[in-house]
């Protein structure tokens, strides 16, 4: 324990005045020496985050593209066999299938509710703490959110007393029911998972959308009135064309949390019953099977699906910062 | 769920309550028993958060074994101490090693994980092995001690007691050409069938035959006999593979035969290997059997797996699972007292296996020649430190020398007189065949038996996906 406050007290002063050194250092050097100063100045300056970016970021990422043509070992050359496997084996199609659910479903659920949401939360006037209550599960951590839906979705016995709480209350409001195993039944336990990423992801969508809600102009909404719009005609040809860039902006973000979605699946299911993921399984090729050069493959896979997205993603913030 | 019936566990008003059941199923995934780690109770942090008490008499006896190790002298210093055993009963471990700092005033750097096998192949790679390991992977240690990387602790403990009082097979584990390299000084017995003594009225020590009559008969009367949950995480499935597949194998077939199935001779698409699948699946898919079916078996939680047996009336009779059963029921299973425990030991098929005693649990090997590990080998394994240890409650010994009387509780004073002290199941004992194949292979083994269960149409596929994850793993 003092160990660690130990490090945690060298970490917090040491790097910090270390930084502060080099560069005041570096200032002194710059001013001793007659050259294009601005040039090496900018270098100067940016190669503590270039240093910490390379080790960090780039070393790694080259690190796993080399591991990844090889073989579980790391030792043999196995060349394009691991990306090879990603595409045609049953077990591995199966987890790029049940992702692209994720991807498909979770911000068309998660973003539908938030624009819904926003939109029906501007016209009432316990608006702020009606959106409390909606971004409340965005500052639950998944993993906690996880096991609390875990016991929602608790399945026992038909017949048996129900603790899930889902199969206890369809069990009381349904008469007949037969309580279902949510999250085992490979018909619906996605779904059942996907459901509690739009849960945790629609506060956060909520409060982009309500913001940009917001920024809409009363004049244009009231000019549209005037003129003898109803109500569906101002969302949808007034407000909706000024909310596109949010849109996009949330949008974007879900499907790259749908990419790379971890946590839920690890915690609920452990990806047993066709709910693997590729983030979950790039996990167990690589801790349970200890396949490094298959669970390196499937990570820059990961990286590349995402990259698009990404790149998307950040054009979207551009013209939403710019609208 | 009952985690928050857990002793210890804060009762704080019902945000308390539901915080703390939070916790507890975080720590139960957490815990859940890392593939093939075994070693001590998987729930011991839950089961127990008390300190152990140990007996001052015991204590000094433990100080006075250590100081006639480094003869007298403290020789100070530290020593790096690698293991898996982690929360309550790694608490207890490090009772257990307190008289030896005291005695010889060398500090034990003790340091639990449960990737312990890839930690320790790295750190030796790196050149920085610790001194000592805990090990719960009996192949790798074999694997190491054949690289030369241990050294061979003849000469270190006093190999004239450890051959008399550690059973054989376990010894033979940790021996390579002839050379100690390592001892268990923890073992987890499994193959185990726990009932409520008060409530089940079937045979107490029935052959597997008999026992198939009675659920039988009581499926006919409309009463699910077996309890079973083998959710468990990232690891859900082991409670049937471990408890069940596994001792239907050995007791059926034998060692011999379950050696060539761990070493990869014996396919797991052979006759032998797929009856012991679909002897497992028959009671675990059918809901006259299991309790609640295929569905309700996979989503429990291994640990409210026979909850069923404890309640009025009962939902379910017979529960296979390890020893550290026996002590979590009295301490987290609610209406639960230890005279409702009784178990017997897994039924009998092929009469001559029916004693094999299936195990798993933690070598003691050293990795660097230094004189504080040495006196730490050596100490590990006198009967008075196996002798806290077995006080702790926390853990069975293999030392023969420790009194049965040292278990603090009646179930475990019961299962050291048969399981430890017996002669005739100490030359029966077995390592389980879950802890010998490599760790992809287990890992698989746990997945593939889960989707089994809610697929049993597709059994030869899955068997033949095992034979490819053996193939590709050697």
């Amino acid at each position: 324990m003092s160990r660690q406050a130990l490090d945690l007290a060298l970490g917090t002063t040491i790097i910090p005045l270390g930084v502060v050194a080099y560069l005041v250092a570096s200032e002194g050097a710059v001013g001793r020496y007659r050259v294009d100063r601005p040039t090496l100045r900018a270098w100067l300056w940016l190669a503590p985050t270039l240093v910490l970016i390379g080790g960090v970021l780039v070393y790694p990422l080259l690190k796993t593209i080399y591991l990844s043509v090889k073989g579980p070992d790391s030792e043999k050359f196995v060349g394009t066999d691991n990306y090879k496997a990603i595409f045609t084996d049953p077990s591995l199609l199966s987890v790029l299938k049940v992702n692209l659910l994720w991807i498909v479903l979770f911000p068309l659920g998660a973003v539908l509710l938030g624009l819904v949401t926003a939109v029906l939360l501007d016209r009432v006037r316990y608006e702020r703490i009606a959106k409390a209550i909606i971004t409340v599960p965005t500052a639950i951590s998944f993993v906690a959110g996880s096991v609390m839906w875990r016991l929602i979705y608790t399945y026992n016995a038909p017949g048996t007393p129900q603790i899930g709480t889902l199969n206890a209350f369809l069990n009381t409001v349904l008469p007949g029911f037969v309580p279902k195993a949510w999250l085992i039944d490979s018909r619906f336990n996605n779904y059942a998972l996907i459901f509690v990423g739009v849960w945790m992801g629609t506060g956060l969508a909520t409060l982009i959308l309500s913001a940009a809600v917001k920024a809409v102009p009363k004049e244009l909404v009231e000019a549209a009135r005037i003129d003898g719009a109803n109500e569906w005609h101002v969302f949808r040809r007034v407000m909706l064309p000024e909310l596109v860039p949010a849109l996009a902006v949330v949008t974007t973000t879900a499907v790259i949390a749908a990419i790379k979605v971890f946590d839920i699946v690890y915690v609920m299911t452990g990806g047993n019953y066709n709910t693997d993921v590729i983030a979950t399984r790039m996990y167990s090729e690589q801790f349970a099977y200890q396949n490094t050069g298959l669970a390196c493959a499937i990570a820059i896979v990961l990286l590349l699906a995402a990259t698009p997205v990404l790149l998307a993603n950040r054009g979207a913030m551009r013209r939403e910062a710019a609208a | 769920m009952r985690f928050q019936n857990a002793p210890g566990a804060p009762r704080r008003g019902r945000a308390g309550r539901v915080l703390a059941t939070a916790v507890a199923a975080v720590l139960a995934i957490a815990a859940g028993y890392d593939a093939g780690t075994g070693g001590a109770s998987p729930v011991a942090g839950i089961a127990r958060s008390d300190q152990p008490e140990l007996p001052a008499a015991s204590l000094s006896a433990a100080e006075k074994a250590a100081r006639a190790i480094t003869h007298g002298k403290k020789i100070g210093g530290g020593v790096d101490f690698l293991g898996v055993v982690t929360g309550t009963a790694g608490d207890a471990l490090l009772a257990a090693l307190k008289p030896f700092e005291t005695a010889t005033g060398v500090k034990v750097n003790y340091e639990a994980t449960f990737s312990q096998q890839s930690i320790l192949q790295t750190r030796i790679d790196a050149g920085n092995p610790p001194d000592l390991v805990f090990s719960s992977y009996p192949l790798q240690l074999v694997q190491l001690a054949k690289a030369g990387k241990l050294i061979p602790l003849n000469g270190v403990v006093n190999m004239d007691a450890v051959r008399k009082q550690y059973p054989k097979p376990l010894l033979d584990l940790g021996t390579v050409k002839g050379k100690l390299y390592g001892y268990f000084s923890i073992v987890n017995y499994h193959a185990l069938v726990w009932y409520n003594a008060n409530k089940y009225g079937g045979p107490r020590h029935p052959t597997w035959a008999q026992l198939a009559r009675w659920t039988k008969a009581s499926a006919a009367q409309g009463k699910p006999s077996w309890c079973m949950g083998i959710e468990s995480g990232a690891t859900t499935g082991w409670p049937a593979a471990n408890e069940v597949l596994d001792a239907l194998f050995v007791r059926r077939y034998g060692p011999a035969m379950a050696a060539k199935w761990e070493q990869g001779k014996l396919p797991w698409s052979s006759p032998q290997v797929k009856w012991a699948w679909q002897s497992v699946g028959a009671i675990f898919t059918d809901p006259k059997l299991v309790t609640g079916g295929a569905a309700a078996v996979a989503s429990t939680n291994f640990l409210a797996a026979g909850n069923g047996m404890f309640t009025s009336p009962p939902t379910c009779y017979l529960l296979p699972q390890a020893q550290w059963y026996g002590s979590y029921v009295p301490a987290a299973v609610q209406g639960a007292t230890a005279a409702d425990v009784g178990y017997f030991a897994f039924p009998s098929i092929t009469p001559k296996y029916r004693n094999a005693q299936m195990v798993d649990g933690n070598q003691v090997a050293m990795l660097r020649n230094r004189p504080q590990a040495r006196a730490l080998a050596a100490y590990m394994s006198t009967p008075q430190f196996e002798t806290l240890l077995a006080q702790t409650g926390q853990f069975l010994v293999p030392n023969a020398a420790v009194p049965t009387g040292a278990y603090p509780t009646p179930i475990s004073r019961a299962l050291a007189k048969e399981l430890v002290a017996s002669k005739a199941t100490q030359a029966a004992t077995i390592l389980l065949p879950s802890v010998l194949f490599p760790v992809p292979v287990t890992n698989q083994f746990f997945k593939n038996l889960t989707s089994y269960l809610q697929n049993p149409g597709q059994l030869d596929n899955y068997l033949r996906d095992m034979d490819s994850v053996v193939k590709s793993s050697s």
